[in-house]
């Protein structure tokens, strides 16, 4: 295959911590074609290197930080970076994905990719400066916060715009809800900051200096324009999406009766927008911090004025947050949230595992299925006993260290019942949707590769009624499987090239993979079609679906919280809803059909072939 | 005379001045009537938002009749009856 002109970089830097080295690869350029960048390059390097059956905390185990072709580029809203891993909170393949500057700083270093192998004896940290890789001993630096590590990393390498990931207490202390932070932004999810901490692994600092090439400038700069045309005609992204950020959301999913709250138990009993969406959040509005070349900024800086928590901000806290450290744990202070999303931000916890997991502890308590708290006051709504409870599973003290890997590890060490009251699929909590009320969110929730990621196939037309590819009815199950494929493949369009999410929902959703085909095209000079990147969704997918296959996973495991089968939401414009056992049964059977997989949810070997991933064939359950 | 309660996200909420209003219909009312009955009260604004030139409902906001979409309840034509909910919408996203 020809050589591409632009784009890529083409190098991958490979750092063994075992034996502390560092060496540049060449990608075959055949490769970056058909995966990319982001997370399906992050999760093809995944696949051929880490062997099935092996512990996720361990040495072989990688962590992949990625970028895409556009990154770092005029491109705007492309400023992502995907982290891939096997997930210790479940064998799976996790992706996990931030924006801010780090992904800008590591593709102007020169890399598409970095690969970190191995583990170090001690606390260790890699510099990046272009081509010069440094690996550094972090023992001074073992034990802060995110926020402060990052603060005296900079300081001490006399360079305050060295762009940093790293994780806090939680990550070092293998907390599997812990994430990776650059800045205040979160790679989360899918226990990605305990791999980093099993590595010994405390920071990554890169600074770069090279200009990313673009093979043709005049067809980027068209794509560039007719990007910034569609935001620029869409009302909602200016002023409101700009002013108000994820926030927003609360208004339209309270509405319609399926924001969760108290653990999943009283979702749609109270309209909590009042208190809870942008409007409750507005009087705490300090700045926004917009990512690289992002012409929303929809990143909301806020701070609590007055109170108990005076003085105390956050960027954020977005939407899922207001969730999971307000509703759901039945917490309706703003200011309460902005302190506990910092809290979470500065322990290097994943803000939205980590609120679940507080609730379900709430929830054990108050029905006296578990109460060994050790005098702390569990019950819903208590504040300071939510951000101590938050500080002891980051340090895995007490009897926090066994709510500290998750809900679902929590539910099985506790026993007596307790597993009904953990929300989450795969072991992953749940994100800030009752799925109850609406349904092909609910079954991507069932079959998302990672556990239950919103943003592995987010139903737009469902939570907010958007009429692409078709208007759809929300609370029905017919029709969902094929919707779900259509919104999980959408990702060839964001996570993979990388995109933003939100920029491409909100006003690009008819022509994104028509945008996207065209700034691939003009970036790399090879030819991407709108068709071609239907593709990369679908193979990344089903990439991803082998490689959980090849982990044992099947039918079994694309599976709701019991809750969610057996009671109905009790309130609101979603009352009455589940998504019973019959209903997803026959999601799944339409959702398996509509991905060329078997009754099983096992990809077909004819599949594998269509989308070019001959290889993985080997690895099928014997038999197929 | 039935009630019937309005609730506005976003710019509508801002155009209605408040989150939910409370309104009584009379008897034979659509959802296309109350909302020109609400039109009217804030100057013609909230039409703006909710329609294209030619009447029909503009693709960038959603009506919701009781939390379902109107468009798969027969469109603005609509009956109501005591105790609906109206939602106005504009399409979103993030999470």
């Amino acid at each position: 295959m020809k050589k591409f002109t632009g784009g890529w970089f083409g190098k991958l830097l490979r750092i063994n911590l075992t034996d502390r080295t560092s060496r540049v690869e060449e990608i075959d350029p055949a490769l970056l074609y058909k995966f990319v960048g982001g997370a399906a390059l992050g999760a093809k390097i995944l696949y051929d290197e880490v062997s099935p059956g092996s512990d996720p905390l361990g040495s072989e185990n990688r962590l992949i930080f990625t970028v895409g072709p556009l990154t770092g580029t005029e491109a705007p809203c492309a400023s992502r970076l995907n982290v891939a891993t096997k997930s210790p909170l479940n064998n799976a393949l996790g992706n996990a994905l931030s924006g801010g500057y780090f992904p800008v700083e590591m593709k102007w270093a020169g890399f598409d990719g970095i690969v970190v192998e191995g583990k170090a004896s001690e606390p260790v940290y890699v510099l990046i400066k272009d081509d010069a890789v440094e690996i550094r001993k972090a023992g001074r630096y073992w034990g802060l916060n995110t926020q402060d590590t990052q603060m005296y990393l900079k300081e001490d390498l006399n360079d305050h715009n060295i762009r940093i990931a790293c994780i806090g207490p939680a990550g070092e202390n293998l907390s599997l809800i812990s994430c990776i932070i650059n800045e205040c932004r979160a790679v989360a999810r899918k226990g990605v900051g305990a791999v980093m901490g099993s590595k010994n692994l405390k920071a990554i600092a890169v600074r770069g200096s090279k200009k990313v090439p673009i093979a043709d400038q005049k067809k980027f700069k068209e794509a560039t324009k007719e990007f910034l045309r569609y935001l620029k005609e869409n009302e909602l992204v200016y002023p409101v999406f700009a002013q108000t950020g994820t926030s927003l959301a609360v208004g339209a999913t309270s509405a319609l009766g399926f924001f969760p709250a108290k653990n999943w138990q009283d979702t749609g009993v109270e309209d909590l927008a009042p208190s809870l969406d942008s409007n409750a959040f507005a009087q705490y509005k300090q700045t926004r911090n917009p990512c690289y070349r992002c012409p929303i900024a929809c990143s909301q800086v806020r701070m609590a004025k007055k109170g108990r928590y005076a003085g105390v901000s956050t960027e954020g806290p977005e939407y899922e947050t207001i969730y999971s450290l307000g509703s759901v744990v039945g917490i309706k202070d703003p200011a309460f949230i902005i302190a506990a999303d910092r809290l979470c931000d500065e322990l290097g916890l994943d803000s939205i595992s980590a609120g679940v997991t507080v609730a379900m502890a709430m929830e054990l308590y108050e029905r006296g299925i578990f109460t060994a708290t050790e005098g702390l006051d569990l019950r819903f709504g208590n504040q300071e006993e939510t951000l101590a409870f938050l500080r002891m599973m980051a340090y895995k003290e007490g009897f926090a260290k066994l709510f500290a890997d998750g809900t679902k590890r929590a539910g099985q060490a506790i026993g007596n019942g307790a597993e009904y009251y953990a929300m989450e699929v795969k072991g992953l909590e749940l994100p800030a949707y009752d799925v109850r009320g609406a349904k092909a969110h609910g079954l991507n929730l069932a079959t998302a590769y990672p556990g239950a990621d919103h943003n592995k196939g987010y139903a737009p037309q469902e939570v907010f009624g958007i009429p692409i590819p078709y208007p759809v009815k929300r609370l029905e199950i017919k029709g969902k499987g094929i919707l779900a494929k259509w919104n999980q493949d959408f990702s060839g369009c964001f996570d993979i090239p990388t995109f933003c999410e939100f920029p491409i929902l909100l006003a690009l959703i008819p022509v994104a993979q028509k945008v996207t085909a065209d700034f691939l095209s003009a970036a790399t000079g090879y030819e991407f079609t709108e068709q071609g990147v239907w593709h990369l969704g679908e193979r990344l997918y089903n990439l991803c679906r082998m490689f959980n296959v090849r982990e044992g996973f099947s039918r079994k495991d694309d599976y709701l919280p019991r809750r969610l089968m057996e009671e109905p939401i009790k309130d609101g414009l979603s009352k009455g809803e589940v998504i019973s056992q019959h209903d997803l049964d026959f999601m799944l059977d339409e959702y398996y059909e509509a991905r060329g997989w078997d009754k099983n949810g096992i990809p077909t070997p004819a599949k594998l072939q269509e989308l070019g991933l001959e290889d993985t064939i080997q690895d099928l359950p014997p038999g197929r | 005379m039935p009630r019937v309660m309005i609730r506005g996200v976003s710019f509508f909420q801002e155009i209605m001045e408040s989150r939910e209003i409370e309104m009584e219909v009379r008897g034979g009312s659509t959802v296309e009537s109350l909302l020109a009955e609400l039109d009217s009260t804030f100057g013609g604004r909230l039409s703006k938002r909710l329609y294209n030139e030619d009447g029909s409902i503009n693709n960038k906001v959603r009506v919701f009749l009781n939390g379902r979409d109107i468009c798969f309840l027969g469109g603005k034509s609509v009956p109501l009856s005591e105790g609906d909910i109206i939602l106005l919408l504009p399409i979103l996203a993030g999470g």
